[in-house]
């Protein structure tokens, strides 16, 4: 019960089987080839002979078969560096299936942001490692020129120039509490402490992030750590509000507390760099797996419709039997029967190896040029349906108030009749020979309420509170892929609408909808 | 002149740096920058006729490349835990900072501001998950740091309730 034009739906298919190549094999219980076909070559996979154990023809199913106990997903397999399959496996009575779906460019994205992320750490231990050295040096430079201070001066004047050079500002904390600056000051100290005069310096003054930082300072200095504590990064902005950034670090050295405050250029750009190449990669990817989750609901709702296609052909076919056909005539029904039940298992196979769990939907803006009078669609779809109802002897009925004009609501035309269609093929499925099946509509002044009752056993309280979740299937399910009342909630959602179950006071099952009428979400829009 | 310190806190590229910009220069840029360590910035703000100094402490965002070290928040006086709507993971980080905060600098006013508002046809948070939060007495604001829908709202709600203690 397609609503999609046919033009669309082959795109639609050629879409998927360019973008996944799907590919099959079936094999015998002993791991034997019995069928193959799809885009094998796709996966390097040619010359393939029946009768013959797959494994020694295709080196990567060594040891997968045959297929015991529960299905095998083996996602992303990596074929001699040239292709990436998704391996699904799954065993059905005729055999173990090998289904083949290509994943080249999901792997090639993991790969992508592994690689930055691998990268990244290799750049922090090796900064790590650099930084360690160069504290150690100074560390030990610091010691060897405070031993010489002592009695020379000329030591002092190289340890301040060399600290100056890089960028480091050295202050030494007094037992007042108030720091004072050693050796000489790098050049962007004059940027924010332009009084140079001054002996004292109160650094967490300029730089309010230090206020912070000292505090846990003042732990190292009066433990006397002999380990540095280091402050993190932080940006300041100058009078002429160019930002720096800078790391400082507390240590002991002796008695003698001191503060050093470093000027941060490469190291920061490049460590800045790389975290933003990094998240820039993981939005890209987050982006990518949502388009990818689109891509899947949209394979679902084709196959779904795919589905619903060939019930309809079955029940043709079922219709051709009470025919006086010849006896070629039977032969040939007898084919397309057998191709019909060939082409339900696989659309069923297809669905279960792609059953992962999608979470999102995302919103597409509602064109109120294409809003559906409901009255109209739900017409449509119960002339479309008649005769199968006349088959299995259900009567299907539709009420609505005559003298009312106003039905049309916020709803895409093709889809609200598939809405339609899923609801009263799920009535029909559970209707008794000899009931009704009714469609009600009614309006109020902002909403319009349509109701599919049946007179079938009513839906079991146990499974009623999942009714409308994705891939749910009840038990005894005469065989859809429980996407139907998924698809219907999560579109009817979306135009703000709700649709719910409730077992109908004459003991069968009562499916509503509600959705608001164009006219109120008009008025609502101008207000 | 009363001085009250306020952490940003969130998920990375939530727009934290770009809510301050637009609340103290009145700035924004589409494109994203990521802030690494923390910068500072300064707001003068009237309260009811009172003079109020916002020191600002805008933390890079929390992922596993970096994680915010808690003594960032020493001293602050309210924070805001923001959320972009079209991520819902960034939510669950908040919910999570949430409590790290609290163990650290106990219960002090905060915000959940839940930015991204002019993106909201792509919002992927539940309601139901909101309404939750909401229920819990947290105040929950919905801002665009691109458009400055809410961001003055947040910021001075969280203000009087710092002033309120």
């Amino acid at each position: 019960m397609s609503n999609l034009p046919a033009s669309v739906l082959e795109y639609c298919q050629t879409l998927i089987f360019e973008q996944y190549s799907p590919a099959y094999l079936l094999t015998d219980k002993d791991g034997r080839l019995i069928d193959a076909g799809g885009s094998l070559a796709a996966y390097g996979v040619t010359n393939l002979q029946q009768g013959k154990p797959i494994a020694e023809q295709i080196f990567f199913l060594e040891g997968l078969l045959p297929l015991e106990g529960a299905n095998l997903l083996l996602p992303c397999v990596k074929i001699e560096d040239e292709f990436c399959a998704d391996i699904h496996l799954f065993s059905k009575a005729e055999g173990d299936w090998i289904l083949l779906l290509n994943s080249n460019p999901e792997e090639s994205q993991q790969q992508s942001i592994q690689q930055f992320v691998n990268n990244l750490s290799l750049l922090r231990h090796r900064q790590f490692k650099h930084l360690t050295q160069l504290f150690e040096y100074l560390f030990a430079e610091i010691e060897r020129s405070l031993n010489l201070l002592k009695g020379n001066a000329m030591g002092e004047s190289i340890l301040g120039e060399l600290l100056a050079t890089l960028n480091i500002l050295v202050l030494e904390r007094s037992n007042d509490s108030l720091f004072t600056t050693v050796g000489v000051e790098p050049n962007w100290f004059q940027h924010f402490f332009p009084n140079p005069q001054e002996v004292h310096v109160q650094p967490q003054e300029r730089f309010l992030f230090l206020e912070n930082f000292i505090v846990d300072a003042e732990q190292i200095w009066q433990n006397k750590d002999s380990k540095p504590l280091k402050s993190g990064l932080w940006t300041e902005t100058d009078a002429s509000e160019n930002e720096w950034q800078f790391e400082a670090s507390a240590v002991n050295v002796g008695d003698r507390h001191l503060l050093l405050i470093e000027l941060l250029e490469v190291a920061y750009q490049e460590k800045q760099s790389l975290i933003q190449t990094a998240r820039e990669n993981k939005l890209i990817y987050e982006n990518f797996v949502k388009e990818a989750q689109k891509k899947e609901i949209l394979l679902h709702c084709i196959l779904h419709d795919l589905s619903g296609q060939l019930t309809a052909i079955n029940c043709c076919l079922a219709l051709l039997t009470n025919e006086n056909l010849t006896p070629k005539g039977k032969e040939r029904l007898a084919i397309g029967e057998r191709q019909v039940i060939k082409q339900g298992n696989l659309i069923r196979e297809i669905l279960d190896a792609f059953s992962a769990d999608i979470e999102t939907f995302q919103a597409e803006a509602f064109d109120p040029d294409t809003a559906a009078d409901i009255v109209q669609s739900a017409r449509e779809v119960i002339d479309a349906l008649l005769p199968t109802f006349m088959m299995n002897r259900v009567k299907l009925k539709l009420n609505f108030d005559l003298t009312q004009m106003d039905w049309q609501v916020v709803a895409e035309k093709s889809r609200l009749e598939r809405i339609f269609a899923n609801l009263i093929e799920n009535a029909l499925r559970y209707s008794p020979a000899d009931s009704t099946v009714t469609v009600d509509l009614k309006t109020d002044e902002n909403y319009i309420v349509a109701t599919v009752e049946d007179q079938g056993s009513g839906v079991p309280p146990a499974i009623v509170d999942n009714l409308f979740k994705k891939f749910f299937q009840g038990k005894n399910n005469p065989g859809k892929a429980g996407l139907g009342l998924y698809f219907c909630r999560i579109t009817i959602e979306r135009w703000g609408g709700s649709i719910g179950y409730l077992p109908s006071p004459q003991g069968g099952a009562q499916f509503w909808l509600r959705l608001p009428k164009l006219s109120a979400s008009r008025w609502a829009a101008l207000s | 002149m009363i001085q009250k310190k306020i952490c940003m806190v969130g998920a990375f590229a939530t727009g934290k740096t770009s809510l301050v910009a637009r609340f103290v220069r009145s700035i924004y840029s589409d494109v994203y920058q990521t802030t690494v360590g923390v910068k500072i910035d300064k707001k003068l703000v009237n309260l009811n006729n009172q003079e109020v100094s916002l020191i600002l402490w805008d933390l890079h965002g929390e992922d596993e490349l970096q994680k915010v070290r808690m003594s960032y928040l020493r001293g602050a006086s309210g924070y805001f835990l923001v959320v972009d709507g079209t991520r819902r993971s960034t939510f669950e980080t908040a919910l999570a900072l949430q409590a790290k905060v609290e163990e650290i600098i106990g219960a002090v006013p905060f915000i959940l501001v839940l930015n991204k508002l002019d993106l909201q046809a792509d919002w992927e948070l539940e309601e139901g998950a909101i309404a939750q939060v909401i229920q819990q007495g947290w105040t929950v604001i919905e801002s665009s740091a691109k458009t400055g829908l809410g961001v003055e709202e947040a910021f001075l709600t969280l203000t009087q309730k710092m002033v309120e203690g």
